[in-house]
């Protein structure tokens, strides 16, 4: 390849999301001064758009993109292999790298199983990502690049191990005059890992370890998203946003003026438990609308398979304390979790509406990889698609129709709490 | 699950099998007074201990035709209601402003009454153009709430008898084309021997993403919403 590489940085979200992972990665290879002949274009697409015209969209820029970069998940694997396949029959010298959770941790079976694909990412990939165009511009060995797995000469070669980065204001801001963060669909992260270990995750990737950026960095980047003009909510990806309450106090501190001037958060994800009255007031003092927590199951058996806990006591007495401070409550639900039965799952659907939260979602098991699920699938009786997204097919305590009612059944309810009188919207005849 | 308390506006709806009715000699359906609703509903918010609520479903009468219903719907809001829902035959919905009208005055659920599909569906109720109606009807109820952004949920109630419990099937089937959520079979009037043509009913809403749960049976699966008797205030047997 030639040193004036043009990259394709191509991110397939959900509708009306936009990649932050891409931000990211744009942002540390505009920083990346051995990356100054380097140029990129951006195609930010949703889960709706046609592989095939994802493909004519690359195949269209003129001259082709050298290098294109997808981020995976589970729900865009599909569309993003379709994609790759079509465009490395149009474009067969582009060079086509994949990252992100649902390919990093099964690299090599990728590769395998897409020839279209040259490379992956395994894991944080703004430094990863940066070194490995570098070697295309020097004609270096992308398999040498740690924290990369690459087809070299037909072969899949594995770099050599990454270790997460450490110190996170080393990473470049995407926020700072890269993004524009548009409303309701932005979001900013406090810090990578996650203090739990839930055994259908990846947030954590194995371990409990958090890695916070300074609170200069979070101001700064907050300052950025929540002072976008126009901006009215915007979201974080912190797994647990009151990780501890001194951390939750101080996000409001710095959140609290946004929030006067009218800036909500939404799903924001908590530990729903450790909510009191005082944290509740913390919560609103950031401007905090709506969170998202689970119980997920409440089934002791799948409880202790997936590594957590839940007080049903705490666990209302959280809810309370939201609601009475005016923010709504997502308690999530997960159906076909190991060691649950029908009756758990209903159990747990009594349990969460019975808190009258707001908002109870129903999801369907996804066996990712990389979890602790996927690695004991089969010791846990785990039945599951081995494609993407990896929908959980039958358990050992619930059959594969079981858990399609079951799917129909949390459907229905939701469907039929949701349809409510709200107070604060109705006028009468 | 979401418990909804039964209250009669009236007797002998909204619809069923007339050649059942003919059989038990029903009498004409008649609405009740806007005071006894009144009480009734009253009765069922105060007493309320049954989760996220009060939720009421006005039955046993079809409430468009009942002249005080957006007045009964006002009360239960006024009362603090917070999901009303309607079990009706659908004829009305589709007719003039009565889907804006349910919404505004905030009804958020509806239940059709369904017996079989299409023109068996018409010969049962003695209702010609009906089952027509109620689809149109279905469609400008989440039409007119889509459009408004409000929330609502459809649903469907599907009583089985002899006469129609071969086309019990092909009733959820439309209910599921209509965009029903859930689908309720009442079994309470069918024969043992007839009860493979239910399971085929539930099997359906199934096999089309759809909630199906029974009663009447003595395997009932899940349902989303709680009807235990109990919780029925003022409503005839069947």
């Amino acid at each position: 390849m030639s040193t004036q590489l043009r990259v394709a940085l191509v991110g397939i979200s959900q509708p009306g999301y936009r990649s932050l992972a891409l931000d990211y990665l744009e942002a540390a290879c505009d920083d990346d001064r051995r990356l100054a002949e380097v140029t990129s274009v951006r195609l930010d697409l949703d889960t709706s758009i046609d592989p095939w015209w994802v493909a004519y969209r690359l195949a269209r820029y003129e001259p082709a993109p050298d290098v294109i970069a997808m981020p995976v998940y589970c729900w865009t694997a599909r569309r993003v292999y379709e994609a790759a396949r079509v465009v490395k029959a149009v474009l067969p010298r582009t060079t086509i790298v994949l990252g992100g959770p649902e390919v990093g941790p099964i690299a090599e079976q990728v590769l395998e199983a897409q020839p279209a694909v040259d490379g992956v990412v395994t894991g944080e990939g703004e430094f990863a990502f940066a070194e490995l165009l570098h070697a295309y511009t020097r004609g270096g060995d992308p398999g040498a690049v740690p924290g990369v797995v690459a087809r070299v000469d037909g072969a899949i070669v594995r770099g050599p191990e990454r270790a997460p980065v450490e110190e996170l204001d080393t990473l470049p801001s995407p926020f700072r005059g890269r993004t524009h963060p548009t409303d309701g669909s932005a979001y900013v992260e406090t810090y990578r890992g996650c203090p739990h270990r839930c055994a259908y995750c990846f947030e954590g990737k194995g371990s409990t370890r958090v890695r916070s950026y300074s609170w200069e960095r979070i101001a700064d980047d907050i300052a950025a998203v929540a002072g976008t003009p126009g901006m009215r909510s915007f979201s974080f990806i912190d797994p647990v946003f009151n990780l501890t309450s001194e951390r939750l106090g101080r996000l409001a501190d710095v959140l609290e003026p946004y929030a006067r001037q009218g800036v909500r958060l939404h799903t924001i994800e908590v530990d729903i438990e450790r909510i009191d009255a005082e944290a509740a007031v913390h919560l609103r003092r950031a401007g905090v609308a709506s969170v998202e927590t689970g119980p997920q199951s409440i089934g002791a058996a799948a409880l202790a398979a997936c590594n957590r806990s839940y007080d049903p006591e705490c666990f209302a007495a959280g809810v309370a304390a939201c609601r009475e401070a005016g923010i709504s409550v997502e308690c999530d639900l997960i159906i076909g979790l190991p060691g649950d039965t029908v009756s758990d799952v209903v159990a747990g659907l009594d349990f969460a509406i019975s808190l009258d939260p707001g908002r109870v979602q129903v999801s369907t098991l996804h066996v990712l990889p990389g979890t602790e699920l996927w690695s004991r699938a089969a010791e846990l009786g785990l039945t599951f698609d081995p494609e993407p997204p990896h929908e959980i097919i039958a358990t050992r305590d619930i059959g594969f129709d079981e858990l399609r009612r079951l799917e129909e059944l949390g459907r229905a309810s939701m469907a039929i709490y949701r349809a409510r009188i709200d107070p604060t919207k109705e006028s009468t005849l | 699950m979401i418990t909804f308390a039964h209250v009669s506006i009236g007797t002998g709806g909204p619809v069923s099998c007339t050649l059942c009715a003919a059989r038990r000699r029903a009498s004409e359906p008649e609405p009740f007074t806007v005071g006894t609703v009144r009480e009734r509903l009253s009765e069922a918010c105060a007493s309320w201990a049954h989760g996220p609520g009060p939720n009421v479903s006005f039955v046993r009468f079809e409430p468009f035709l009942h002249p005080a219903l957006p007045e009964i719907v006002r009360i239960a809001s006024d009362l603090g209601v917070q999901r009303i829902r309607l079990r009706t035959d659908g004829g009305a919905l589709g007719a003039s402003q009565n889907a804006r009208g349910a919404l505004s005055a905030g009804v958020r659920h509806v239940e059709l009454v369904v017996l079989a599909a299409g023109a068996e569906h018409d010969e049962l109720t003695e209702r010609p153009g009906l089952f027509a109606a109620l689809k149109a009807g279905s469609r400008a109820f989440i039409e007119t709430a889509a459009a408004q952004g409000t929330t609502v949920a459809l649903t469907g109630f599907v009583p089985v008898c002899s006469h129609n419990v071969t086309s019990a099937a092909g009733a959820v089937a439309a209910l599921c084309e209509a965009g029903a959520v859930a689908v309720h079979v009442d079994a309470a009037a069918c024969r043992p021997s007839e009860h493979a043509h239910v399971i085929a009913a539930l099997d359906t809403a199934a096999a089309n993403g759809v909630a199906g749960f029974v009663t009447g049976l003595d395997a009932a699966v899940p349902a989303p919403w709680d009807i235990a008797p109990a919780h029925e205030i003022g409503v005839e047997r069947l």
